[in-house]
């Protein structure tokens, strides 16, 4: 009795390329299951033909290829941007660690812009002129009496008593 | 004046050249190959996803992906192929993570009605009607139970009518591993086959 391959075993024949020699020699002799091969192998071509996508238009196309090397120059322009964003915050750092050293050696140390040399000389030249200014100080003293000034004017006959009880009491020796 | 030569060339610059043109900074090469490929690859993606926005959608990566990378393109392959290998693995990776399935319809495999087959028909075709309809349901049902990687070499069989060392190549898969895979696919078309040959197989003792 011959055997007839069922719609399966044609299916897989058609699917996987078979090299089986039996069923290929088969289906070259018998009339019935090289019909329902060359239908199986028909109809998987139909199906596949009618389930691919509706034929698209040229604007579809076009409008995917835009949308391509429109994605394509967005993710240029990100990719630049990044080192810009880095460079910036670089500088940025860069300004306020600038900024905030400045400050630091202003508050505690002298000016490095001048050379040692002119530090010590410019130091040299406040403390004399500090030393003037006493020294001055020390000559108003003496020749201007606070005594008699305009604010302690008015006061300057109690000063002149002071001063005449403390002769009086030197006169007779209590001081 | 490389690409005046190239530009009055009759059959066009070829891929390596817009590939060049497109590193040294002229975006039109690339352009053009999008252009150029564009239609084969969105064919596939629909051939795989089955979705025509997933398709488009996947196009347009696989060439922003191709574009990025395309300095990293050594030339061991066609670029058609590193390009369409680049899709097919954006296919699997949205096939993996879709979360829904299609359900198609018609009786399953294992449904207790079986399906009612006019055998008496007396039309010229009414077996390729039968076989027809038999066959565009198992493999819808079927290859909704596939892994996506069975889905993808099925579909690509099916419907690309890719030979298998094509896809083998496509995937970067052994042309034994693909044909494994294939078989296991195509067997799970024919389980969803077998209540229609069972009730073909029947119809035709009680002629």
């Amino acid at each position: 009795m011959t055997k007839h391959y069922g719609t399966g075993e044609l299916l897989t024949h058609a699917y996987m390329s078979s090299e089986d020699a039996e069923l290929s020699r088969h289906v070259a002799e018998c009339d019935a299951c090289g019909r329902r091969l060359a239908a199986v192998r028909s109809e998987l071509e139909r199906h596949a033909a009618n389930e691919m996508s509706p034929e698209k238009s040229e604007t579809f196309w076009k409008r995917q290829e835009l949308a391509v090397m429109r994605a394509i120059e967005t993710r240029n322009r990100r990719a630049l941007g990044i080192p810009t964003q880095i460079a910036a915050a670089a500088a940025v750092v860069f300004v306020v660690t600038a900024f905030l050293a400045g400050r630091g050696s202003v508050s505690s140390a002298p000016d490095m812009t001048t050379s040692p040399t002119a530090t010590v000389a410019s130091v040299e030249t406040n403390a004399t002129a500090v030393a003037t200014q006493e020294n001055g100080l020390t000559t108003r003293q003496i020749t201007t009496d606070p005594w008699q000034s305009e604010q302690l004017e008015d006061f300057q006959n109690v000063v002149d008593w002071e001063s005449w009880v403390e002769a009086d009491e030197k006169k007779r020796g209590t001081i | 004046m490389a690409s005046l030569r190239l530009i009055t060339r009759d059959d066009g610059p070829s891929d390596r050249d817009l590939i060049d043109q497109t590193l040294g900074g002229d975006q039109a090469g690339f352009a053009l190959l999008v252009s150029k490929y564009q239609r084969r690859i969105y064919r596939m993606a629909f051939a795989i996803v089955r979705n025509e926005a997933d398709a488009d959608s996947i196009t347009q990566d696989a060439f922003v992906t191709a574009y990025v990378n395309l300095a990293k393109f050594e030339g061991r392959s066609e670029f058609e192929t590193w390009l369409t290998r680049i899709a097919i693995n954006k296919c699997r990776d949205q096939l993996r993570g879709r979360k829904w399935k299609l359900i198609p319809i018609g009786p399953a495999a294992g449904d207790d009605e079986a399906p009612s087959l006019d055998v008496a028909d007396e039309r010229p075709n009414a077996e390729r009607e039968i076989i027809s309809a038999q066959i565009g349901q198992a493999i819808e049902r079927a290859v909704e139970s596939l892994s996506a990687q069975q889905k993808v070499i099925f579909r690509l069989r099916h419907f690309e009518e890719l030979p298998l060392e094509e896809i083998a190549t496509l995937l970067d898969l052994a042309p034994g591993t693909v044909r494994a895979h294939l078989f296991r696919a195509v067997h799970k078309v024919r389980k969803e086959l077998e209540p229609w040959a069972a009730a073909n197989a029947a119809a035709g003792e009680a002629e």
